[in-house]
């Protein structure tokens, strides 16, 4: 990008430097045509377009009048003769420029006459003429070329460079002037002003960019400038004088607007100069709107100071600072130096020249500026793109970092969901086997002669009993994983209903409300045990003929409860340790025990047991009690 | 306990344990069962000699034997198009086993563990000519139901045919934990009808040869 657009702009350099030196070679020296030095010239009536019989004075041309007829604003005639050899071949006359405006007659016929030859006249200053002269108008010998010119004093007026010659050269000499002075600058006109209205869209568009602004400004000062080197009139004006001055300022108003671009794309600030050339601006207005003719030049040398000194600024910076961008500008700005003094110098009559280079090297920079500038914007846009890719890189990279870190965690929560179901098993086990296991050892080990088969058989029924219990709930959990405490209790509810019924009891449920109950393992491991063994208790030691369980969810918790119409609790020796492992249970499911017994009447029950079904009284299943399993 | 299970004789006991062997016979007689109506195996091969050469009309078979699992057994009987009751005794009862041994064909699973009177009382069931389910297992076929189209596995086939609205409500009433005695109350019927309806409900749970020709088919593309 970098070299490439140096390239490029090392390309364009050359190409107007070409262009530059074309158009400079003039119209000098053209072959076969004669320059016509000798000439006469008397001041006219503005009104009259009778040539004035005396009054002659010798002068040559190129003439300006004014070291003649100081503020002589108004007409002066002019009048050259050439000797025509052959006059059977149509002649050329060639005029370089009348100014401002004027007509012109060869042997006494008019061939052309400007639209306005009074205030506000038409603007001819910059407009090359050519003449085909043919026989019977060309005579052969002498013929006269009489120019009648209206110029003001203040403006250098007078007449260019006159010529004849062969037809074809003088039209050869017309095409290579009109293309310097008239196709060239309306060009660089156009394309300026495109330039311009682009940088300022682009400006509108994204306000940081001021240097963008500033050069948008400078441009549309400078074609305002610019137009007096192509207007055919003074429109809208209605003066020449107003034109005049408004031009000049409007350079001014480009030196300021081009100095505030050179601060502001070297990134400089400066708030009271900048305030003090704004005054300047402001100054130089008023001078052209009131002040005399001459506080033109004034204007038009601090303008051309002005750019001087932008430039001289420019390069300064540019070497100090180590942007690639504003060194290719500093090159540019050099030439437009040289150009501008030379200018500078041909304005103030120093050097005797109607040629003004800083229109053509101002459209070279501005062309360059344009470069440099899309250059920077191109940069700036690669670096937008560098920073996306950059972007997506590191999104990419914390977006698989974090699918790492996500994939462990879940492993993690995996591993300890496992831990957490296996402890909770251990724990079922410690809280249902061992505990009675423990209880059964010492019980056996304290009176081993009193032990009966019986008891022992009874003992491992139970532990039988506990164990399918743990291996249902443990079994029906993972497989569904609602885990509602309505499918744990169905195994229960078939097989004691089954085995009752084999035993000639009777056993009626009511469960209700307990479809969305979901506690804990633990908790709903201690409801079905607390029912096995109440239901137990019915089958071994009640005698009754019906049984009836109820398990339902109230708005006090739930509430179990296990009748049966034998004989009573209070009949059978040896209850008690049921009785206080029932205790236990129902306070860890944060309930009450209720027994009522009479004969024909027994009532075992828990109210209120898990007042809040999903509250943290009960252990969660997530973080078990090691306490309780080295306990076993 | 006087109902006998004299049309489940003669029965074939297929358990590589000694005391179980006993136990099983033992309580066959006490359902009324003649001791030399019940034969015994210890392994696949036997049972399968002992069937070729005399028809039982019940067969308990355990799951782990020494030469391969009981299923196998009941699917050769199914395969053999025996008429004989074939019914699971095993020491561990987990759903895909359960669920596995049914589809083969068996018509009821018991567990070792279980008190005499328990299993004693399923083994009447099916005297009656009835079967009976597992809570779990009537929430499988359930959910069986609920998911179709079913998912292509041997657990997940669909059923060689619909369940009727009634034996639908059954199975849900089963899955909640319900006797065939409650149920018949619930559906004013007698005890004996609930039961064959479970074993209807429990027939077309098995994977039939055709049904399974034709999943086949179906999952090779050749029926559309």
């Amino acid at each position: 990008m970098h070299c490439e657009s140096i390239r490029v702009l090392r390309a364009l350099s050359i190409a107007l430097a070409v262009v530059l030196l074309c158009a400079c070679s003039s119209a000098d020296g053209e072959s076969g045509l004669h320059a016509l030095v000798a000439a006469q010239a008397v001041r006219g009536e503005a009104r009259s377009f009778v040539v004035p019989g005396e009054g002659w004075d010798t002068v040559q041309v190129p003439d300006f009048w004014q070291s003649r007829w100081q503020r002589h604003d108004g007409v002066v005639w002019y009048r050259l003769q050439w000797n025509q050899v052959d006059a059977t071949q149509p002649a050329g006359v060639l005029i370089e420029y009348l100014n401002m405006a004027g007509a012109v007659y060869v042997n006494g016929t008019l061939l052309q006459r400007d639209a306005s030859l009074v205030e506000p006249l038409s603007r001819a200053w910059n407009t090359p003429r050519f003449f085909s002269i043919e026989p019977p108008l060309l005579r052969a010998g002498s013929n006269e070329l009489v120019l009648r010119v209206s110029g003001l004093a203040a403006y250098a007026p007078g007449v260019g460079r006159v010529w004849v010659g062969p037809e074809s050269a003088a039209r050869n000499g017309f095409d290579r002037l009109r293309f310097v002075r008239y196709k060239f600058p309306a060009f660089a006109f156009a394309v300026t002003a495109a330039l311009g209205c682009f940088f300022l869209i682009l400006w509108l568009m994204r306000r940081r960019e001021v240097a963008f602004g500033w050069y948008a400004a400078s441009a549309l000062a400078w074609l305002a400038y610019d137009w007096n080197f192509i207007a055919p009139s003074a429109w809208p004006l209605n003066s020449t004088y107003l034109w005049q001055s408004l031009n000049a300022f409007f350079l001014f108003l480009f030196a300021s607007a081009f100095m505030l671009f050179v601060l502001r794309i070297c990134v400089r600030r400066f708030p009271r100069g900048e305030a003090l050339l704004w005054l300047g601006v402001g100054i130089a207005l008023l001078a052209a709107l009131v002040g005399p003719a001459l506080a033109r030049n004034a204007i038009i040398v601090c303008a051309a100071l002005l750019v001087l000194g932008a430039n001289a600024l420019l390069v300064l910076w540019a070497w100090r600072g180590d942007k690639v961008e504003l060194r290719m500008l500093s090159g540019i700005a050099l030439l437009y130096v040289v150009a501008g003094v030379h200018d500078l110098l041909a304005y103030l009559d120093i050097v005797r020249s109607n040629n003004y280079y800083a229109d053509i090297t101002a459209f070279t920079n501005t062309l360059c500026i344009a470069a440099v500038l899309a250059w920077r914007y191109a940069r700036s846009m690669e670096r937008v793109e560098n920073f996306n890719l950059q972007l997506q890189r590191d999104v990419a990279a914390a977006r698989t970092e974090l699918a790492g870190n996500l994939a462990r965690e879940h492993a993690t929560e995996m591993a300890h969901a496992r831990i957490g179901e296996r402890l909770n098993l251990v724990r079922d086990i410690h809280d249902g086997i061992g505990g009675s296991l423990l209880g059964n050892i010492s019980a056996i080990e304290r009176a081993p002669e009193k032990t009966t088969v019986p008891q022992l058989l009874k003992l491992l029924k139970e532990l039988r009993d506990e164990l399918r219990l743990i291996i249902d709930t443990a079994v029906i959990e993972p497989a569904n994983a609602s885990g509602a405490f309505a499918e744990q209790l169905a195994p229960l509810r078939q097989r004691m209903t089954r085995l009752l019924d084999a035993n000639g009891i009777v056993c009626r449920w009511d469960v209700s409300a307990i479809e969305t109950l979901r506690p804990a393992s633990a908790q709903a491991l201690d409801v079905l045990r607390f029912v096995q063994e109440a239901l137990t208790n019915v089958l071994k030691h009640s005698g009754a003929s019906a049984a009836w369980v109820s398990v339902r969810a109230e708005d006090r918790g739930l509430a179990i409860e296990v009748r049966d119409n034998g004989k009573g609790i209070g009949a059978t020796p040896g209850q008690g340790a049921g009785t206080s492992s029932m205790q236990a249970r129902a306070q860890r499911l944060g309930g009450q025990l209720m027994i009522s017994s009479r004969p024909g009447q027994t009532c075992v029950a828990i109210v209120g047991a898990l007042p809040t079904p999903s509250s943290g009284a009960c252990a969660s299943p997530n973080s078990p009690n090691f306490g309780d399993v080295r306990g076993f | 306990m006087s109902a006998s299970l004299v049309a489940l004789s003669p029965a074939l006991i297929v358990d590589d344990e000694p005391a179980m062997r006993e136990r099983l016979a033992e309580l066959l007689v006490r359902a009324g069962i003649q001791r030399n109506a019940i034969a015994f195996a210890a392994s696949i091969a036997q049972a399968r000699q002992q069937l070729e050469s005399r028809a039982a009309a019940l067969v308990l078979v355990d799951i782990g034997l020494p030469d391969g699992s009981g299923i196998d057994l009941i699917r050769w009987l199914r395969h053999t198009g025996s008429s004989s009751d074939a019914v699971v005794v095993s020491s561990f009862g987990t759903q895909d086993l359960i669920v596995q041994a049914l589809r083969a064909g068996a018509v009821g699973y018991l567990l070792k563990e279980r008190d005499d009177a328990e299993i004693l009382a399923s083994l009447r069931s099916i005297g009656r000519g009835g079967a009976v389910l597992d809570p779990f297992v009537a929430r499988h076929i359930l959910h069986l139901i609920a998911a179709a189209p079913a998912p292509a596995t041997a657990r997940g086939e669909p059923l060689a045919e619909p369940l009727t609205p009634r034996e639908e409500e059954i199975l849900g009433w089963v899955a909640q934990g319900l006797i065939s005695r409650e149920i018949a109350e619930k559906l004013s019927r007698s005890t004996a009808t609930v039961e064959d309806h479970v074993k209807n409900i429990l027939r077309k749970l098995r994977v039939a040869t055709r049904t399974q020709a034709v999943f086949q088919a179906r999952s090779l593309g050749l029926l559309q």
